[in-house]
């Protein structure tokens, strides 16, 4: 008598789950305070509370979870007995494309200061950005659309900008990009990424 | 990276068949209300026994950028722990700031 039948049932994917989009890159001075959770998503709320934005990117911005580790071996075992975390780096990457004295003092070690002088008698308005080898920390946000379609954050209160910059001038190949690159310089379990899945009830 | 980035063709040949972000509701007034109640937050926020300064820019600049906190013109409150990097970073600059005790 022959058993029960032989099944191929899969589960199915959730294909809702299977996002795409810009993600919104936002930096400020360490220990400024994010917007509430009903504002997550609204541009102006993390502005106005001292956030900037990057602005337009050449190809998004990317974040870069990358552990390494090392393998605990044995004699007797070929295949390790443990793997433990030997570094853990988070980074944020991109190419900002909207050349102001903030974005390039933001991709250029964020240790500068822009002093802005008014126009005046004689005085043409100007913006001064001195630089600095004395790096600061930022802290920084991507905010993205979730699978619910409100707004998802990634943010980390410390990371440092030290990537190398190479701007291209040129006359009609490309506009000039200021490569960004942030590494996160806090404890892991300071980093929140936050998803927004229903309104409030009242 | 930025090698790679530099022989590619301009932006916008990419498909960019993204989520769109939400659009800001119609309110003309409706963002000052938004960054008012912000403001009112923060100040609830701010413990009693905070420490912080008042700084402004003097003649001839109107405003000074620092570690992402700026100094206008008017009297601007600054935490007093970034007091010193920013009067530091002004000094470097040549900008004046003149400060006030909180």
């Amino acid at each position: 008598m022959p058993g029960a039948p032989l099944l191929y049932t899969p589960p199915s994917p959730t294909t809702g789950n299977v996002i795409y989009g810009t993600g919104i890159l936002f930096t400020a001075a360490v220990g400024t305070s994010v917007p509430s959770d009903v504002n997550l998503g609204v541009g102006t709320a993390w502005t106005g509370l001292g956030w900037a934005y990057v602005g337009a990117l050449l190809d998004g911005v990317t974040s870069t979870f990358a552990p390494t580790t090392q393998d605990i071996m044995i004699e007797e075992q070929p295949t390790p007995v443990g793997v433990a975390i030997s570094t853990a780096t988070l980074t944020f990457t991109c190419n900002m494309s909207e050349e102001t004295l903030g974005n390039v003092n933001l991709a250029w070690g964020n240790a500068g200061s822009i002093a802005v002088t008014p126009a005046g008698a004689g005085q043409p308005g100007k913006s001064v950005l001195t630089l600095s080898t004395n790096f600061t920390q930022v802290a920084a946000a991507i905010v993205g659309k979730n699978a619910f379609g409100y707004a998802g954050v990634l943010q980390v209160p410390q990371m440092i900008s030290a990537g190398q910059v190479q701007t291209a001038y040129r006359r009609a190949a490309q506009q000039r990009v200021y490569p960004l690159t942030l590494n996160s310089v806090c404890p892991f379990n300071t980093i929140t990424w936050t998803y927004l899945s229903s309104v409030a009830t009242s | 990276m930025t090698d790679q980035a530099a022989d590619k063709p301009a932006a916008g040949a990419q498909a960019s068949a993204g989520v769109k972000p939400a659009k800001p509701p119609e309110d003309p007034y409706g963002e000052a209300r938004l960054l008012r109640a912000q403001a009112a937050a923060i100040e609830a926020s701010i413990p009693a026994d905070a420490q912080y300064v008042r700084l402004k820019t003097e003649p001839p600049h109107e405003s000074f950028h620092f570690g992402g906190t700026s100094v206008g013109s008017e009297w601007t409150v600054v935490p007093e722990h970034l007091a010193p990097g920013i009067l530091q970073a002004a000094a470097d600059a040549g900008v004046t700031l003149t400060q006030q005790e909180g």
